[in-house]
């Protein structure tokens, strides 16, 4: 019964037709010449009068009955395995309810970073179970660590994991894959290199044909995703089944956790409650160990127990953003084609090597690729999902590397990006940026002044038009209340809100007569707060399900008043007809027409996108920036973010997503990074004194712009828009610092030292860059 | 375990002895209780007076906290902060660094903003204390809150109450503040979502509307 | 945090008994020393409230000059029409420091007195010349944030920014304890290393800093201050340069004084010689930076403070120069 349909997909004056299959009984986008009254409205989010006064309940905000305070001991050195832990002390201190150690609870008790988890108390008050905490005695057999990318791949430094683990592996190109007890790795492996050599040779033929290379390499530092709440839940058993009060991006996905086989909690049942988060960015997907601990405590007390980290723990233990070294060359011709490019990049994701690639290769036409990549191992905690992984740190080596080849072929950096650029939004979107953050100004740039300033740009692109995995409940009842559903959380982008708006748009009633309910896995299945796709996720199955509910309280209108189902509709909260001429009758009227208490009608969103418009979505960005010569501090003035989200359902919370993004990125260039002491392996900034997040006096003004496209990839045509801003930010912050100084600032973050450097660095050898670079 | 305002039991009746007095004559007015006087501190310093010391185990502590008077007993050691979330319930305020580095626990103090994090609740006594929660009400907006909503200065909304208390105590003071006035005023208050601009945004719409 | 005793003394008396009996620490304010408590670097079995001591708030001017209370907020030094109008550089850099809360909270005396932010002297588990150990650990470990200068026996910065305005104001700290009352020029109230390591301040056990005079007779229109940090919301200095010119209106008489790079605010003599000549002249400035590295011993990673502070010295002298004779 698949239906196929014509729709109009593009953007401004830049419009086609397009004839799609429609799936699953799922309903047409809405098209740009139908009216819509709530979608595309600026609302106010739903939570925000319990977020101003105080009144909305975090997990650190839970305080059950018969409340125990859990603190988990963490390792203070840099590398060990630990032979004993002696708990006998601990156990009896004044108020200590429940006690476990990693070795009873993990499959890998080994403490390889100075922060690992080596046991846990629950106690009456936090006072007693930090005593208790100090009372454990451990033995520990400390090892030699590295903590740095440096000192891992230093020649003779101390190996950071176990068994055959070597510091340094490469995790691109594969080899092929290990057939079980068969000839081993070297045969896979002697393949991929032999592959990889032929590629290097290939590139370089074409590097030393170009008309110019240039070459650097470059250094982002570690981000930790620093939420101002911290991870952690509490945790409750009731008659067997255990309530979770957690801090997540991933209600469902924290059940999972506490409830699988392979769970060390192993809980027959489980409910998790989330109806505020404060902040993930993607480091909150997993329980983690501390979700597992705060249950497994609670189990053993008998009472409930809050476990969320402290700042500390936070810091050292919660994720971050690896680390990268990203080494590159790349080949232009005059008329401003790529033509190679080379990276070699390295990245520290933790002890472990997968998730340190950085996003180098993307983004624009960039030739023939040679590109590999390694996994570093350090004695530190490890890396999560960091909005947008890979992305910021990519972008600003490869954003710098564009500008670069620009000014070897004295191309504008902007026309050279348009030169190689075939995205069919973004290629629209930076002349709007260049206009706006005033590309063409003069400026004072670098030289004798003390002031000076310079712009730079940068673009971004995602993937967010969402998946299959969502259900929505739309419920009309009587009384003409309506409610809609789902169980997943909303981490400060609006989800919630979004949701409310669309089901209200498809039912035809403003916002405000709707009640939604999110963070409770006993509601529908919803996904995770991940890779940008919440919104594209949860939004078409609220309008399906919407969809449905309305024609369910007209077919009963119809049926009571006698009048034709086609003809009815729902506008503004009253029953109309297909002329637009009012009934007489408003939408509370017609559910009083209901025999039933309510309509409920429970949707999945379809599995599949449609081929849409565009697969990805893109944005431009501009900065300008203000460098102290005499000091090296860098004010970010301005920032221009052009950027597509699809169809926009709230501007609103759109424009803050848009502005959050920018100010993650400005406070990557500027300011982040973890400081990790060489005599103890320990994180020395675990605070948010030392660890500098972006503040007022460094926010710049954030000019968003939201192009608003009807992009046809599901019924509701939205794209998320939480990793994509965060892409370009700190690159266009790079070239902009570049710009205005006249020299390059090869190492990120852009510190008053950094800058300074740079500058001292160019008054000693001022000369310009090479033509020809050596090989990477 | 959770002390509930109403829990402590008034003043008079506890171990038939009245505290109240024994900071007679000292710089700050005291309502301060006192328990478990350690024999060796009494009467060892001074001839003047006694020195008064508590702890380390709880004392009754009685506040003014939006406009009530609460009691409840708690270790002298007790922060500010945690006196209110764990003892009060009062959890608007949030504890994030719990160092005085990030303003989420921003209070007021007599009217001027503090991080409740880095001071001893007994050092708040005497004091007009004013949390979130006393500034308004879901139901009763201050115009600031208002504004808060309608430009969306918050995302996932932790320091959304430090940040309301800064702003608050930032029009009382100077109701016509410039951008820059507003930057430094919040300069106490980490966001990391990134709502800065929203929020000058915000308080400058209050304070063109001549609100609070 | 680990539960203590908090002593409450009313006179100063009191409180320095209570020290000198028991070592306990005194508390101001609290911002650093519940910070430290909370860290486990300080464990203190009882605490000394001086809050409730009468006569140690407050600013009054006499013939003498400006005398504030040691327990003084920082804002309101900052907002006294008398410290704004008569010595407006210890207004502005109070104003720059650290946060709108820390500073209502935040005692001047308790700024003065405050443990270095040393990470590795704030962080349980390390033992060090400053607290009972041995050796340095910045000065071969991570050291981005340390001194250049004086850094031998240990790397920590003085942290306090007003520091340096004071002693380039030849401010006099007020101390008591003991059942005496002494005075310490503000210079000499900052230990260095080595002097003794175990110090911050020039305080023995039991004393007390009970108020910090500025004597008019050091007043000055033509100041310059200017300092640079990594975050201008809530940061500490990398480095700052004090510049006070003709101090009295005595020609010549000037002082400057390098704060965040030295483990005591740090006067600079030769600088001052080179400022007594003529009015600044971009030759006068060249000169300073060229003599401003001179005696510096950089780290491993923080020999960006010498260009940093030739920076600044040219703030500070284009700032002093600029302000007219009052």
């Amino acid at each position: 019964m698949a239906e196929e349909i014509t729709i109009k997909v593009g953007f401004g004056d830049h419009f086609r037709d397009l004839t799609v299959r429609l799936q699953d009984g799922d309903i047409a986008p809405w098209q740009p010449d139908q009216q819509l009254d709530v979608v595309g409205q600026r609302k106010p989010r739903l939570d925000a009068v319990a977020k101003v006064t105080g009144t909305a309940k975090y997990a650190y905000d839970q305080q059950p009955k018969g409340l125990l305070h859990g603190k988990i001991l963490r390792s203070p050195h840099g590398n060990a395995d630990i032979r004993s832990v002696d708990t006998t002390a601990a156990a009896a201190m004044p108020g200590v309810r429940a006690l476990l150690t990693a070795s009873d609870v993990f499959e890998d008790p080994t403490a390889r970073y100075a922060g690992a988890e080596v046991a846990a108390v629950a106690a009456d008050t936090e006072d007693q179970a930090e005593a208790a905490l100090r009372a454990i005695v451990v033995d520990y057999d400390v090892k030699d660590f590295c903590v740095t990318l440096d000192a891992s791949m230093a020649e003779d430094a101390p190996q950071v994991g176990r068994g055959d683990q070597k510091n340094v592996e490469r995790t691109s190109p594969r080899s092929r894959r290990r057939r079980r007890g068969g000839s081993g790795e070297g045969g896979g492996d002697q393949q991929a290199l032999e592959r990889m050599a032929a590629r290097e040779k290939e590139v370089n033929a074409i590097l030393d044909d170009c008309d110019a290379v240039v070459e650097g390499s470059f250094r982002t530092e570690v981000q930790t995703h620093a939420p101002l709440e911290t991870h952690g839940s509490v945790c409750s058993w009731e008659d067997g089944r255990l309530v979770c009060w957690a801090s997540t991006q991933a209600t469902f996905g924290f059940r999972r956790e506490m409830t699988s086989n392979w769970s060390p909690v192993g809980a027959q049942e489980c409910r998790v409650l989330c109806e505020y988060v404060g902040g993930g960015f993607g480091s909150k997907f997993s329980a983690g160990r501390e979700g597992v601990l705060g249950a497994l405590l609670a189990k053993q007390a008998g009472a409930p127990v809050k476990l969320l980290l402290d700042r500390s723990g936070e810091q050292t233990s919660a994720g971050n953003r690896p680390d990268s070294l990203q080494k590159m060359r790349m080949g232009v011709d005059k008329d401003g084609s790529i033509r190679g490019f080379q990276i070699r990049s390295w990245g520290t994701p933790g002890s472990g090597t997968g998730g340190a690639g950085a996003h180098n290769d993307g983004i624009y036409e960039l030739g023939e690729i040679d590109k590999v990549e390694y996994g570093v191992r350090t004695n530190c905690g490890g890396a999560r999902a960091h909005r947008a992984p890979g992305w910021p740190q990519g972008s600003v080596a490869l954003e710098q590397i564009m500008n670069m080849a620009a000014t070897a072929i004295g191309m504008d950096p902007v026309e050279f990006r348009k030169k190689n650029d075939s995205h069919p939004i973004r290629i629209h979107e930076y002349d709007l940026a260049k206009e706006r953050i005033g590309w063409d100004q003069q400026r004072i740039r670098g030289g004798a002044a003390n002031l000076c300033t310079g712009v730079g740009m940068a673009s971004n692109l995602w993937f967010s038009a969402g998946g299959g995995g969502a259900s929505v409940l739309v419920r009309i009842a009587k009384d003409g209340s309506v409610e809609v559903r789902n169980g997943a959380q909303d981490i400060g982008t609006g989800t919630r809100t979004v949701m409310g708006m669309v089901a209200a748009e498809e039912i035809g009633i403003p916002l405000e007569m709707i009640t939604t309910r999110i963070g409770d896995t006993d509601d529908p299945q919803g996904p995770m707060s991940g890779g940008s796709t919440t919104i594209g996720t949860v939004t078409p199955a609220a309008r399906l399900a919407a969809h449905h509910a309305r024609k369910e309280l007209l077919e009963v209108v119809a049926e009571r008043k006698g009048w034709e189902v086609a003809d009815l509709d729902i506008r503004k909260a009253r029953v109309i007809r297909n002329d637009g001429s009012d009934t007489g009758l408003s939408f509370q009227d017609a559910c009083l027409l209901m025999d039933d208490d309510a309509i409920e009608v429970l949707k999945a969103r379809p599995r599949r996108n449609y081929a849409g418009f565009s697969d990805t979505n893109a944005g431009v960005q501009a900065a300008e920036v203000e460098v102290d010569m005499e000091t090296g501090v860098v004010q970010v003035k301005k920032v221009v973010a052009v950027a597509d989200a699809g169809k926009l359902i709230n501007p609103l919370t759109a424009e803050s997503q848009v502005r959050g993004g920018v100010i993650q990125g400005v406070s990557f260039a500027l300011h982040e990074r973890r400081i990790m002491d060489r005599h103890q392996g320990r994180m020395l900034n675990d605070d948010l004194e030392n660890y500098k997040v972006l503040g007022s006096v460094d926010c710049p003004e954030i000019d968003v712009v939201l192009l608003d496209v009807y992009n046809g990839k599901s019924n509701t045509q939205v794209m998320g828009l939480g990793e994509p801003p965060i892409v370009a930010t700190a690159a266009a912050v790079a070239n902009a610092v570049a710009d205005a100084i006249g020299t390059r600032v090869f190492q990120l973050p852009l510190t008053p030292k950094n800058v300074l450097e740079a500058i001292a660095m160019k008054k000693a050898a001022n000369k310009p860059g090479t033509k020809k670079g050596a090989r990477l | 375990m959770a002390i509930t305002p109403e829990s402590g039991v008034p003043e008079e009746q506890r171990d038939g002895v009245s505290r109240r007095t024994f900071l007679k004559g000292a710089g700050a007015v005291a309502a301060v209780g006192v328990s478990q006087i350690p024999a060796t501190a009494v009467g060892s310093v001074g001839q003047e007076a006694d020195v008064d010391v508590l702890g380390p185990g709880p004392v009754p502590i009685r506040l003014r906290i939006n406009k009530t008077d609460r009691e409840v007993e708690a270790p002298p050691s007790t922060t500010l902060l945690d006196l209110l979330r764990d003892h009060h319930g009062l959890t608007g305020s949030k504890r994030v660094c719990d160092r005085g580095s990030c303003g989420a626990c921003t209070v007021l103090l007599d009217g001027r903003v503090v991080d409740a994090c880095s001071m001893l609740a007994i050092d708040a006594v005497g004091r007009e204390i004013t949390t979130v929660e006393g500034i308004g009400t879901p139901e009763n907006l201050t115009a600031l809150q208002q504004a808060f909503v309608e430009k969306d200065a918050l995302q996932c909304g932790f320091c959304t109450p430090g940040m309301v208390v800064s702003c608050t105590a930032l029009l009382a003071e100077n109701p016509k503040p410039d951008r820059d006035q507003i930057r430094q005023g919040i300069a106490g208050n980490i966001c990391r979502c990134g709502t800065y601009q929203n929020i000058i945004e915000a308080v400058e719409h209050t304070s063109r509307k001549g609100g609070k | 945090m680990r539960p203590f005793q908090v002593a409450m003394p009313k006179t100063v008396e009191q409180a320095s008994k209570l020290q000198q009996d028991d070592a306990a620490p005194f508390l101001a304010a609290g911002t650093d020393l519940l910070a430290r408590i909370k860290e486990h670097v300080t464990v203190p079995d009882q605490v000394v409230d001086l809050k409730r001591i009468d006569g140690l708030q407050g600013i009054r001017s006499d013939a003498r000059g400006l005398s504030i209370g040691a327990l003084t907020p920082m804002s309101e030094v900052a907002e006294n029409d008398t410290v704004q109008s008569d010595f407006p550089a210890l207004a502005e850099t109070i104003q720059n420091a650290a946060t709108p809360q820390i500073r209502n909270m935040a005692t001047l005396g308790g700024n003065l007195c405050q443990q270095p932010r040393c990470w590795y002297l704030r962080h349980e588990g390390y033992s060090c010349v400053k607290n009972g150990g041995t050796g340095c650990l910045a000065r071969d470990g991570e050291n981005e944030f340390h001194a250049i200068f004086g850094n031998k026996v240990c790397a920590v910065v003085q942290p306090s920014n007003a520091a340096p305005v004071l002693v380039a104001h030849g401010a006099m700290i007020e101390i008591q304890g003991g059942g005496k009352t002494r005075e310490v020029a503000a210079e000499e109230f900052f230990m260095t290393p080595e002097k003794d390591p175990r110090r911050d301040v020039s305080l023995a056990s039991g004393e007390i800093v009970t108020r910090i005079i500025l004597p008019n007779e050091n007043r000055t229109t033509r100041w310059g201050y200017s300092e640079a940090r990594e975050k201008q919301s809530f940061d500490w200095a990398q480095a700052s340069v004090t510049v006070l010119l003709d101090r009295g209106g005595r020609a010549g008489d000037h002082r400057v004084i390098f704060g965040a790079v030295s483990p005591a605010p740090l006067r600079r003599q030769d600088l001052e010689k080179v400022l007594a000549g003529d009015a600044a002249s971009a030759d006068q400035i060249s000169q300073l930076q060229q003599k401003v590295g001179e005696g510096a011993t950089p780290l491993s990673q923080n020999g960006y403070k010498v260009p940093m502070l030739q920076g600044l010295i040219a703030k500070s002298v284009r700032a002093a120069h600029g302000r007219k004779e009052g």
